[in-house]
Parts: structure tokens; sequence; C-alpha cells
């Protein structure tokens, strides 16, 4: 089925199914049914329905319905194609961070898929993300790769705007991220880890000295500030994008276009460290 | 980790001091060559046999397993000697393939074809002390951890439990930390051409990477191909499995990892004693969003299904914990493709708001209905 690319069309199985014959196969008594009645029929009609599960294709009530014609109501194989009926669909979305509706069977550009892809690594709900068109001059890509996609949201532009001078900023990529069947490489601007990072369930100390109980008003209403996602325990990231084509002018150019909204970043250093070539190429601007 | 309850223990450290005496008893001072059994031999081998049932084998038999366990540094045989041991094939009754061997009292739990039950008597008497003397320090040590009352310990175990309260059981912090974990992929027995490694980073993370590939072997045999798995085993003093006890009264399933977009699976694993269910496991996928954030994934008990050699079963229950002595973490999601999992901890955590059972269907078919089976 793979080399025609058929895999992934049910009519094709529908076809398939559609070809054994109606009626004849049916068990009428307690022996046909327990032993198999038709066993090759039935093994086919298995390995059939087993590329169907293989290559993540939904049945739907006509499959069952063909099965059923042609094998009787609780054979071998109908059986199994009732299970695929019931779990399938079933787990089907049980991705909580990937809505499959907006990948499957669509033919999705590179920005599209970038752009999803940013929208499921990026965890914070108030990320922006923008595209960026390249402008002829500054560069000598392709037509078809100026452009990039930056996500940052407004906890990172305070992080940004916190930053000491001349601190040291990194450009680290290509990371890969597989959105179902496909792979989208995102790079990230990071910097070095804070001493106070983020952690979910952190461990809260059984403290039974009673005297040393405070309630959460005794500091006053000016309370600590609390931590965020984007203060990760080796790194603090400040923003994530997907570049038509990994390399330094597009790097050059998702710098620039940071800094139109966060005027801090012209006083820091940032370093690329792009893999490229299996290699690591580490260059500064300034 | 924390052993399972002090009387268990206890009942188990007095039937070890048995077995050892009778299994003694029986190796040295009668040999096999005597024809007729006496009373005695009988008696021991009667007490070795009720040792079986009970999931408490004589230490013979765990030297033998340890010799062959792939937990312990794999030596491999030589060509002369797996293909003198595969002459010797078992067809099957009513299979045309071949069995390998497998029993009760020795199993051969990884199918491996170059599996060996026998061993020289010179290198078991050679060896017996030392192996002793190990596991009956080890044994000393955990049932001195076991005393002591701690009443978060007691609470934890009656039930009682705090909404948010967690634990983190496996941990990577120290090289050690990989001992009971092994690695493997399609590759390592010739079924595909996945490759994978379970390594530890400098993070003091475990990272487990590696290549999927779906591409099939063309020898007309393989009909699927593209997995590759770590597996996480425990075994305490004389090879006796650990169970996840603890975890018998928390509500999710809790793993720090950071992945790539792909999709794994978690498998509790719960062999008991006959083969029958040596397959039994509950699985679930484990869902990595990728990206540089760490993911806290709570995947709730009642989500697990009950699977049998990762085939989901048409009766459905709940996952016992107290049965769960292995774990694994499995990527066969058909992506052609390279993948990489970083693993800070795998735990469980507790939330009280989470009163579901179980999120699948337990049908009671009528009595003789034989048309669903």
């Amino acid at each position: 089925m793979k080399e025609y690319g058929l895999q992934k069309d049910l009519d094709i199985y529908k076809s398939l199914l559609n070809i054994f014959p109606k009626g004849p196969m049916i068990p009428t008594n307690v022996f046909q049914r327990r032993f198999l009645y038709y066993p090759q029929q039935q093994i086919c009609c298995t390995k059939l329905l087993d590329e169907m599960e293989w290559f993540g294709v939904q049945p739907d009530k006509e499959i069952h319905d063909l099965v059923v014609n042609a094998f009787g109501e609780w054979n071998y194989v109908t059986k199994k194609a009732k299970r695929m009926m019931y779990w399938m669909p079933k787990l089907k979305h049980s991705n909580a961070y990937l809505d499959r509706r907006k990948i499957e069977g669509k033919k999705l550009s590179a920005i599209d898929l970038g752009y999803l892809a940013l929208k499921m690594i990026s965890r914070d709900p108030s990320t922006r993300i923008t595209l960026v068109r390249i402008n002829e001059k500054e560069t000598e890509l392709d037509e078809s790769d100026r452009w990039l996609l930056s996500a940052q949201s407004l906890l990172q532009r305070k992080l940004l705007q916190c930053l000491e001078n001349n601190s040291t900023l990194y450009v680290d990529g290509p990371n890969k991220v597989y959105l179902m069947d496909n792979c989208v490489k995102y790079v990230g601007l990071f910097s070095d880890p804070k001493s106070e990072y983020y952690e979910k369930y952190g461990e809260d100390d059984m403290d039974e000295d009673f005297e040393n109980w405070k309630s959460e008003w005794d500091e006053g209403y000016e309370k600590r500030q609390k931590c965020n996602i984007h203060e990760q325990m080796h790194e603090t990231v400040l923003a994530l994008s997907v570049f038509g084509k990994v390399c330094q002018d597009t790097a050059v150019s998702w710098i620039t276009h940071l800094q139109e909204k966060n005027p801090s970043l012209r006083n820091a250093r940032v370093l690329f460290r792009t893999r490229q070539a299996c290699e690591t190429l580490v260059t500064q601007l300034s | 980790m924390h052993s399972p309850g002090r009387s268990r223990n206890d009942l188990f450290l007095n039937e070890y001091l048995l077995c050892l005496l009778f299994d003694f008893i029986a190796d040295c001072s009668f040999p096999v060559t005597c024809c007729q059994l006496s009373p005695s031999v009988m008696l021991c081998r009667s007490m070795c046999a009720w040792s079986n049932l009970q999931c408490n084998r004589p230490f013979t038999i765990f030297f033998l397993q340890e010799s062959t366990l792939p937990l312990k540094d794999d030596k491999r045989k030589t060509v002369a000697e797996l293909q003198g041991k595969l002459k010797q094939k078992m067809h099957s009754l009513f299979r045309r393939d071949v069995v390998q061997p497998n029993n009760l009292s020795y199993p051969n739990k990884y199918m491996r074809p170059d599996f060996d039950p026998e061993a020289e008597l010179k290198d078991v008497i050679t060896e017996i002390p030392g192996f002793l003397w190990n596991n009956f320090v080890e044994a000393a040590k955990e049932v001195k951890n076991n005393f002591g009352i701690y009443k978060p310990n007691i609470l934890e175990d009656l039930g009682s439990l705090r909404h948010g309260q967690f634990r983190k059981d496996i941990v990577f912090k120290t090289p050690e930390s990989f001992k009971f974990w092994r690695c493997g992929a399609d590759s390592d027995s010739n079924e595909g051409f996945s490759k994978c490694e379970f390594i530890p980073t400098d993070r003091k993370t475990a990272l487990f990477r590696g290549v999927l590939s779906t591409e099939l072997i063309k020898d007309g045999r393989t009909e699927r191909a593209g997995w590759a798995a770590i597996k996480f085993e425990e075994r305490g003093p004389f090879m006796k499995k650990r169970y996840f006890c603890k975890w018998s009264n928390y509500s999710h399933f809790l793993i720090k990892c950071r992945g790539d977009g792909r999709t794994y699976k978690i498998s509790l694993n719960s062999p008991l004693l006959f083969d029958v269910s040596w397959g039994d496991a509950h699985s679930y996928y484990l869902h990595t969003h990728g990206g540089p954030y760490w993911q806290y994934e709570a995947i709730p008990f009642s989500k697990f299904i009950h699977t049998v050699r990762s085939r989901i079963m048409d009766k459905q229950h709940p996952i016992k914990n107290i049965n769960v002595s292995s774990l694994m973490i499995m990527l066969m999601d058909r992506i052609d493709g390279d993948f990489s999992l970083e693993i800070d901890y795998i735990g469980v955590v507790h939330d009280r708001s989470h009163l579901e059972e179980h999120a699948y269907e337990a049908y009671q078919l009528p009595i003789l209905f034989t048309e669903g089976t």
C-alpha cells in the first residue's frame, strides 16, 4: 500500500473488503463459529484491518458493515473490526498539546507548520506569534526562505527588560520537534539561568515547629515575585522562533525584529550557536 | 526506594533462610548419582517445590538466572556453542515455529535462543560463598531500613494523602541509577533498523535518544518493524523483585520529561508467577510537546489500558500497583526519524479531586454468552 501512496485512503480499504463474497462465509452453527470458519479468508481480512490500524486510518460504520456482510455478526474478524471501532476513535484525540484536525489530511506550507509548532512548544498562553518577512536588500536568501516566525510573550519581554547591560544571550538551534509526521526545526533565544527557577512540584518541607508558622498576609500586601515558566533550571527562555532557513542572516533579522519591541536588547551581546552540518558555529554580534 | 511492608519482608527473609538451608543440604550432601531417593531428599525437593509456588526460589536458581540475565554484563558466546545449542530445536505439537526452552523453575524470560539453563557444578560451588555473602549483606541492610516509625510514611501507607502530595521514586543523580535500566531496539534482535541509547547527561538527567525506522528486513518473516524501548526493573537481594507498592494510594503517574513532540508509550508491567500472565501490562500514551520547557505529565492511573503483550484486552480492569514491578517507556509511533526524550524524574502525584476509578467500560457478559468471547 505504501508504494502506491494509498496507505491512508479509506476508500481503498473498502474496495478491498468488498472483494470478499457475501453470504457463504457466515457461520450457521456453533461449531462453525468456534473453529475459525473459512480460516484463510478471515486471516486475510484480519491482516487488512491490521494494515488500516498500522497506518492510523479511522474505520467507520461502512467498514464494519462490509465485514459483517462477509463474515457474520460475531466472527473473529468481525470482533477485530468492532474493537477497532471502539478503541481507535476513543484514543484518537488523547493528545492535549496538538490538535490533529489541523494537520491530518491537509497540505500545509512550511509557515503553517512552523506556526503550529511554535504554538505547541510555547507553554505560555500569552505568547504572540508574528510572521516576519525579510527584506531583500539585507540578505542573499532564496525567495522561499525569506521568512521567520517569532514567538514571545509579555513575561519574556519583562525578563528581557530586567536584564543587566552587557549580558550574554544565546541563539541555540536548530532543534527538532515533530508534528505527527512532519519535522519542524525551531531556534530559541536563551540567557543564563537564574538562582531561582520554576518547579511545578516543589519540595515543601514538613515543618512541625508551630512557632514559625506565618500567614501569607504577615509580610504585607507586597508579595515576592513568583518564578514563571520561562525561568527554567538550566536556562531562561526569552524567545522562540522558526526560520525559513537556519543560517546567520535569518538570525540577524530575528534579533533586529526583536529589538523593535525590546530596546534593551541593543545593549546585550548575542552569541549564535547554530548546528550546521553537525558542527557548532559560534560567532558574536554586538 | 522503600521496600514493601515489614511483615511481608520478614516472611520473605524467613523463607529465604529455610530455602537456603534445605537447598544447601540437597546440593552438597546428596549427590544426584544416588539411585534411591531417601526421605530427606524427597523432603528437600518438596520444600523447594513449595517455595517455588510462593514466588521464592532457591538460591541456585537465582544464581543460574543471574548468570543469564542481561542485567549483568552480557558475554557473547562463541558461534560454535550457539550453533550446537540451536541444533537441538524443539518443535511444538501444533506449530511450525521453533519453541524456545521454557520452564517455571528456569524461565527463559527474554526468549533468547542461546539460553543455557545448565551450569557447571564446580562453578556453582566456587561462586556460592561470594554470592551468598554479598546478598546477605544487602538483605541485612534492607531489614535494618525497615524498622522505625515515621508518621508521614504511615499516613501514606494508610491512604491519607494531601492534595498535591508527590514522590519522586526514580531519579538519575548518580551513575548507579542506571543499574536497573535496560535499553533495546528492534535492530538488537535483527528485526529492524531502529537504534537507541539511554545515557546520562551532565545535568543529572537521563536521555533516551536514537533513530526510529519502520523499514523491514527483507527476510520474508518480519511483518512489522520500528520500536525502541527502555525498561526499569529493580531487583533487591537474591534477585527479589521490588513492587511499586507505595504507588497504590496515589492517583496520577508523574514524569518530568522534555521530548520532541512525539508520542511515547508508558507501560507498567505486572507479571505474576505463571507465564500466561507475563505479558500483563497497563499502558497509556505519553504525549510530548517538545520545545525547551520541561513537561510535568501527570497521567491518571484510571486511564491506563489493560494490555497483554501490547494488545488491548476486551475485559478491562484498573491497575493494581502492588503487582507492578517494572516500567517501560517505548516509542513505536511509526514516524521515521530521530527521537530524543530527556527524563528528570519519574514518580507519582495525588489529586484529591480525581475520583475516577477506571476510564473504560468493564462489561459483564451474561452467563454462557459465547458470542462475544
